[in-house]
Formats: structure tokens, sequence, C-alpha cells
């Protein structure tokens, strides 16, 4: 009784909630699609095909000066300056511990990051951004035992590699924390 | 604004104005402890009474009970002062201290109110409060356990402890309107940037279409003029009047460019002074005085000095100097660290400086002052016991950085650095706030990340001084723009000892590492690219002339060969961020010109990373200075019996610039000196067959040798024999205990000059 009796006499409290409500059944049918589709940035990195998820992108520009980083691990290509802001940028196919496969562009950045970590992947081009179905994702191939396989989503049917940002990032390897104990 | 965002909105604003009330109280209770009966004492009464009331008020309205219930009884204190104004005693300062550092954790963090010990802090800090309030009888109401360490027995553990003293620098920063009202019309100026970048955009373009226009004209022509047979009657004609309408046509489109440069230079003035100037005016909204930071240490020292029985005054000069918010913020620590190190080991106990005839109580001096080259020079002294060169060798040694034989022929002035290194201290025993021997090397560490530079200097039984030198902002340091493996490095100035272009055949190896003699003094030489772990480049390896950068101090100098030393110049610094948290030998980046990001280095890294490296790849550098012998030299002869002993003299010698010849005893060198001319012999005290006493004696006996100087490098380190050395007719006597290459070299020079 209470509460009714409030909700009558404030009519901000009121409109709120019917917003709200208002909200939320307009977003029904987008929250159903988005549970069932995956967008993703689709991109080649030596001859290969791989995907990030869109929502872990931060951003996609164009490669312009790179400045190694000496005393690090090998995968770590660099350091550009993103507007003003340094970013330390990686090899994939390093990280992956893949063969080097011939010459590549490697012209573009991929940005992601999470909360602690941003970093910029290097790819050689980056091709589209496309919607696939989750539950067409297969798991890694039992005979996929590179490095790859603890960073994949899965692999669409076509065969393009959905990796999953947040792996990448979360990953110990990827920290470069040389302490001095000496 | 939703009920939510209001109730975050007024908890920041809490968060602002506790600060300042906190800030009010401390300064009040420090002041309180030192002022008599009088009118300035009502005044502070009553000025940190209305600190404590406003901060219990503005507890209550963002509904913090635990704050609150302490202000209230603070409040009560002061009140009852306020009716009976009297000088407050030291006891009673020690009980306001602590209530004001409880309030601080719980202001930190609001969490800390609810843990057990935060209810137990507050229930004591009150019942003690209030004995203070009930009857002036604080010796007998407080917990007798505890009289006269507030600060840990009821207080937060450290940690919390710590975030309360971070949480007194506010993260808020007050402009002047003024200010504002600049750097507003001036970031309005850069619109006319823009409108006029787009205008030379237009005017580009145009210039574009005109020159579009000309080809196509030139092409119908052509097309008309040269015609299907080449002959055509009227291309004559024709080519005149293109030639013509070309002459008018191409001068019009020169006129549009010339002017269009004529306005882009005009603007490029214009523009790269405002923009200096807008990036200046936003640096200084983050200037602040130091006295923000400095605040903090009138309560810490009084506590600590009350809390180990120590007598100490405090003096701060140079509040009013402006600095970078964040080198604050970044040096907070640091400098509370060598506050405590300088009252926990600098000064002494009131008995112990009366039994050195100094005064019972020591001066603490925190000395802000700026510098050219917008730097600011820190001065933390304190006139206590100094830091004795003994102790930290001993302590080095306990902590495996440094060997015996090290030690031992270790400066003064070196082995104080030792205090930088993780793992020394000094201390006796281990005390809670300082003597683990981390404090030091994460105070350099921090000083240096951030551009700047720390130095030591200690007088046993007079004091201790560290001079820290910073940049003023942030944003500015200086750094020499070196390349090494054909990239380009930045090198902090602040850590180059001197820069030098030396030629490659005095380079020379000594102990199987290349060394150098510079400014009469030995040292070790490396290729940065090398200490990199970067291929090095061949230019280095046929240039007759190699650029050096020494970095270190003293006998800890290293010379690193670099491909070029390109300039130096005032540098923006960029950090880097995870995933690189800390890279070897890499301080952080820096832009240069048109944005190229470059790495900084770090010259602490590059120091430790060099001493690892053996040199080999300098071997070539060695070789072949060793070959190119020419001005004529200083003839030595060595005498010494272990072959070690005999190479290390020989390598330090030749090094140095002399022509050496070795014997492997006195009589073998008795026979050389008859054969040959020698400027000086260098012996071994002990040898077979003929020591070095003998021999020495033997030549002063000789008139043929009778100048001869002789320097005995010796085992035997007693006064003895020592004298026996003199008495035979030594010119000079180096103990192989201490034997420092660089006193070697500094004797031969004088007694042949």
């Amino acid at each position: 009784m209470d509460t009714d009796t409030q909700h009558m006499t404030d009519p901000v409290t009121e409109r709120e909630i019917l917003k709200a409500r208002a909200l939320e059944l307009a977003r029904e049918p987008a929250d159903k699609t988005a549970a069932d589709t995956l967008e993703v940035v689709e991109f080649e990195l030596s001859g290969e095909r791989y995907a990030f998820e869109l929502a872990q992108v931060c951003e996609v520009c164009a490669l312009r000066e790179l400045t190694p980083v000496p005393c690090t691990p090998d995968f770590l290509t660099g350091i550009v300056n993103l507007r003003g802001e340094i970013l330390a940028v990686i090899d994939l196919r390093k990280f992956f511990g893949l063969p080097s496969a011939g010459i590549t562009q490697l012209n573009q950045i991929i940005i992601i990051e999470d909360s602690r970590t941003r970093l910029g992947i290097l790819v050689d081009s980056v091709e589209r951004s496309l919607t696939i179905l989750p539950g067409s994702l297969q798991p890694a191939l039992p005979t996929h035992t590179d490095v790859r396989a603890d960073y994949l989503r899965g692999i669409t049917g076509d065969r393009l590699a959905v990796l999953d940002a947040a792996k990448i990032l979360s990953h110990p390897r990827i920290i470069v924390e040389d302490r001095d104990d000496t | 604004m939703d009920a939510d965002e209001f109730a975050k909105k007024l908890l920041e604003a809490f968060t602002i104005e506790a600060g300042e009330h906190v800030e009010t109280i401390t300064k009040g209770v420090i002041e309180l402890e030192k002022t008599p009966a009088g009118g300035r004492l009502k005044e502070l009464i009553e000025s940190t009474f209305r600190a404590a009331h406003s901060l219990k008020g503005a507890a209550h309205a963002v509904n913090r009970p635990d704050v609150e219930s302490v202000c209230q009884v603070l409040e009560g204190v002061f009140a009852m002062w306020k009716r009976q104004p009297e000088p407050v005693s030291a006891d009673d300062c020690d009980v306001l201290s602590a209530a004001i550092d409880v309030v601080g954790s719980q202001l930190a963090d609001a969490a800390f109110s609810k843990s057990p010990a935060g209810r137990q802090a507050a229930r004591e800090i009150i019942a003690r409060l209030r004995a203070i309030e009930s009857g002036h009888a604080p010796h007998t109401a407080v917990p007798p356990a505890t009289p006269a360490t507030p600060p840990s027995a009821p207080a937060p553990p450290p940690h919390e402890h710590a975030e309360a003293e971070r949480a007194t620098i506010a993260e808020t920063v007050r402009v002047p309107v003024a200010k504002m009202n600049s750097l507003l019309r001036k970031a309005e100026g850069m619109i006319g940037v823009k409108l006029a970048t787009r205008r030379y955009a237009v005017e580009l373009r145009t210039v574009g279409m005109l020159v579009d226009t000309w080809r196509a004209e030139w092409g119908r022509t052509r097309d008309e003029a040269g015609g299907k047979d080449g002959h055509t009657s009227g291309s004559a004609e024709l080519l005149t009047a293109f030639i013509d309408w070309n002459r008018d046509f191409m001068q019009g489109v020169e006129d549009r460019l010339t002017a269009l440069t004529k306005a882009i230079e005009a603007d490029e003035r214009g523009v790269s002074t405002a923009v200096d100037d807008l990036l200046a005016d936003a640096k200084e909204l983050l200037l602040l005085p130091f006295t923000i930071l400095l605040d903090i240490f009138p309560k810490q020292i009084r506590d600590l000095a009350r809390e180990q029985g120590k007598e100490i005054a405090l003096v701060i000069e140079g509040r009013e100097v402006q600095i970078d918010k964040r080198i604050l913020d970044e040096m907070k620590d640091a400098l509370i660290h060598l506050v405590r190190n300088a009252i926990d080991h600098g000064i002494e106990k009131p008995d112990a400086r009366t039994a050195r005839g100094k005064s019972r109580g020591g001066t603490l001096t925190i000395a802000v002052s700026r510098r050219e080259g917008n730097r600011i020079a820190i001065d933390v002294s304190d006139n206590g016991a100094g830091i004795s060169v003994e102790k930290v060798k001993a302590a080095a040694i306990r902590q495996g950085a440094i060997s015996v034989e090290d030690a031992a022929a270790m400066g003064n002035e070196e082995a104080l650095q030792l205090i930088f290194q993780s793992g020394v201290t000094t201390s006796a025993i281990i005390t809670e706030i300082s003597g683990r021997g981390l404090g030091m090397a994460i105070v350099r560490e921090k000083v240096e990340r951030l551009g700047g530079h720390i130095a030591i200097e200690s007088q046993p039984g007079a004091g201790t001084t560290f001079h820290i030198l910073l940049p003023v902002t942030l944003a500015t340091f200086k750094g020499l723009v070196v390349t090494a493996a054909a990239q380009t490095f930045v090198i902090p100035t602040s850590g180059i000892e001197q820069i030098a272009r030396v030629k490659r055949d005095a380079i020379r190896t000594v102990e199987n590492r290349p060394t150098l003699i510079l400014n009469d003094r030995v040292i070790s030489l490396v290729l940065l690219s090398d200490v990199l772990e970067l291929p090095p480049t061949s230019a280095q390896q046929e240039s007759a002339v190699v650029e050096i950068v020494v970095l270190g101090v003293a006998e800890k100098r290293v010379a690193f060969i670099v491909d070029e030393v390109l300039t130096e110049q005032e540098l923006l610094v960029k950090p880097l961020t995870r995933p690189l948290v800390r890279v070897r030998n890499v301080a952080s980046a820096a832009v240069l010109g048109a944005g190229t990001p470059v790495l900084v280095l770090n010259s602490a890294d590059l120091l430790k990373s060099a001493a690892k490296i053996s040199g080999a790849g300098l071997g070539a550098y060695a070789t072949a200075g060793a070959e190119k012998e020419k001005a004529p030299k200083r003839t030595v002869l060595v005498a010494d019996d272990s072959v070690t002993s005999r190479m290390l003299l020989k390598n330090i010698l030749e090094a140095a610039g002399y022509l050496v010849t070795t014997a492997v005893d006195g009589v073998e060198a008795f026979g050389a000196l008859q054969r040959g001319k020698f400027d000086i012999l260098v012996t071994d005290g002990e040898m077979p067959r003929m020591g070095g006493f003998e021999l020495t004696a033997k030549i002063r006996a000789d008139r043929r040798f009778g100048e001869l100087p002789v320097v005995i490098v010796t085992a035997l380190g007693s006064a003895a024999d020592r004298d026996r050395g003199i008495e035979a007719g030594a010119n000079a006597y180096i103990v192989k205990s201490t034997f420092d290459q660089n006193n070697l070299i500094d004797i031969m020079r004088k007694l042949i000059a």
C-alpha cells in the first residue's frame, strides 16, 4: 500500500519507471539478435585470415613510424606514437610462435585493450567487418597444437580463425617486466 | 542528475573539503604544541576548533558517522580549551595526532571503519580524547601500554596509513580564473588555425585544377598541331598561340602559389608561437607550490621524533617554489623515505648528541630552490651522525653486492653510492619504518625516472645531505640524442658525466676489458649497441675516432661508444605503459620533432648491464689501437713474481700509455736496468732470489740509477713494512689490498712528470 501511494504521488519517479520499461521493451529484439550473432573484424596476416570480435577492437589505424625496443621479446615489434600516446605493437605470428612466412605488408594496426593493458596488433590488412553465428564456431582442431589454440575462440566454416583479444591481453607472456633482482 | 550521480558528486566534494579540514587541524596541533599561553594560543585553538566542527558537520551530511563521532569528541576537547586556554602538553598532542591519523584512515577508506581494527581504533581514540576533556588527566586515563606510540598502537596497518597520506594531496587543482581566461583565449586562437588550414586546402585544390586545365589545353594543342601527318599548315600558329596563352596562364599559377607560400610562411610563425604559448599555459596549470607536499612533514616528523625520544627541529625553505603536480605526486614517497631515514639513522638521541658536544636537538632541513635550466633542487639534510663508510661497505659485502677486495679498493665517495643499491642498509636493527635496505634504491629509481638525479654527501659525526635535482615539469627534460646500431636513442643529460671524441688507438685492453684513459683516469668502455643487445654497425668498426658518452660517478664510470652524438634537446616524456611495465635499460619514451617515438635510456640500468657484458665486441678496437705506437713513451720496468700481477700491472700501465718491460724477480730486474733505460720501476715487495726492498736498496746504492723512482706494490701492509720500504729508498709504497689503478697512475705521473 505504502509504495503504491508513493508512486501515485510522485510523477517523476513514475515517469522514470515507465521510461525504463519502454526502453527495455524497445531493446528486446536487438538483444536477441546480439546473442545470436557475433560481429567480427576480419584481417589478414601472412596470407591467413583471422578475426577479432568487434567489441574488443578499439580502433584500426595505419602504421606510420615504428620504433623497435631493445631488450624485449622478439614478438614485441616496437612502439608507435598514437596521437601523443605511446603504444606497444606486437607481431602475432612471432607471439604465436609461427614460422615467419615470407614478405608481408604489416602496415595496419588493430588496437585492442582491456582495463589494464592496451596493445597494437600488426596486421597486413584489415579486410572487413562481418557478422557470424557463434554457434558455427568450431573449437580448434586437435591437430592445432600450436600456441594459437590458446587464444582461439573458434574457427568458422570457411576457416576464419576468430581470436580472443581478452586472452591475449591477459596472458602473462605479453607483459614485459624486467625487474633487476641481482 | 540522478540520485547516484548526485551522491557521487557530493562525496567528491566531501573528500576535498575533509582534506582541507584535516590539514588545518594538523597544522593547528603542531603549532599548539609550541605555543605558550597568550593571544596566539587562543587564535590557534579557535581555528582548530572550527575545523573540527566543520569536519564533523560535513561528515554528518554525507552520512559518515565514523568520522563524525571522532570529530565530535575532538571538537569537545578544543571547546574545553576554548573555555580555559592554556598551553597544550606534548602528551595531549600525541593523542590529538593519533586522532588525526584515525580520521585520515577513515577518510581514505570507508571500509576501514567497518573493519574490527578500524572500530577498535575509533573506540580507543575516542576514549583517550574524552580523558583529556574530562579531567586533564591523560596520564592515568590513557591505556598504560601505549602512552607514546600513538601511530602504531591504534592506527591502521602501514599500507592504509600510506593511503591516508596520499589522500592529503588533493586530486584537484585550483586555477585562478584569469589563467583559465587566458587559456581559453589562446584555445580560441586555434580556431583561426583551423580556418586557415581549410582555406589553404581550397587554394591548393584550385591550383591543382589549374594544372589540370593546362594539361588539357596542352593535350589539345599537341593533337591539333601535331595532326596526323605532322605538317598541318596551321600548326605553327597553334603553337604560338599556345605559347602565348601558356606564358600568361603559368604566370597566374605562379602568382597564386607565391601568395599561398607567403601566407603559409606568415602563418607558420604565428601558429608556432601560439601553440608553444598554449602548451606553456597548459603546463602551468599543473604547477603547484611545494608547500602542498611539505605540509605533511611537520606532523610526521613530530610523531616520529616523539616515538624515538629525539628532539628534532624542522626547517623548510622554498615552500613557494612551483613544480609539476605529477612530479610532486611521484616524489612524495621518496621524500618521506628520506625524511624517515634522517630521523631513524641520522639524528642521534639527545644524550648521544650532548656527549658528542652537539646541541641536544637535531635539525632536519628540507630546502627547495629553483635552479637554472628549468630545474629544481631539493636538499634534504640533517646534522646527525652521518653515514659510516665502513658500515656501508660491510653491509654491501654482507649482501654480496661487492667483494671484500672491491670494498678495500673503493673510495669513500663511491662507497657512499652503495646505499642506493637494493639490499644495502646500515641500520643495525630492522625497524618498522626503515632499515630494510630497499628504500634508497627505490628513491633513486623514482628520481631518475622523472629525469632527475640524486647524490649523497655525508660527514661522519656532522650529518648527511641528499641532493636531488628534478625538472620543473614532467614534460621537459634535457636529453642527449645519440645513435647506436643505426637507431636513435636519448640519454638523459642528468646522468651524463662527459661526452668526448677519442682516437681509437687510445683504447687498450685491461683485464680483458677495453679501457680508455680520460682525464687521467682509467675507465672501461663498452659499445652502447652491445649493452642494448643490438648488432653493432660497421661504421663503428671502421672510423679512427669514436664518440663516447660517459655515464656514472667516480670509479663506477663507464664510457659508452655510440655511432654518433646528434644533439642535446628538451624532450617530451611519454611513459611506457602496460604491457611495457619495465624494460631493461629503457626508462621511458619521448617524441622527437615530427612525432617519431624515441626511447629514453635508463642510465642506472645501462651501467649495470655494462658491468655484465664482457666487452668482447670491442676486441677489434683494442688490437687496432695496439698496433699504432707512435709518440715516444715513458718506459717502466715491472718486477713481480706472480704472472697475474705482472700481467695486470703491464696492462694497466700500457693502457695509461707507458712502454712496459717485465721481470720475474729482483735479480732479473736489476739485469734489465743495467741493459736498458727506464724512467721508473714498479716492483713487488716479496720475490724469490731478490725482493723489492733489497732491489730498491741496491738501486739507491748504485750511482747509475740513483735517481730512478721506485714504486713498491706489495701485499705487506703493516706500518713496519712501509717503513722498511721507505728506508730502502722507495718513492711510493702501495698496499695490494687497497690497490686502485687510478691511484697507481696518479702516483706515477707525479714521480715522472
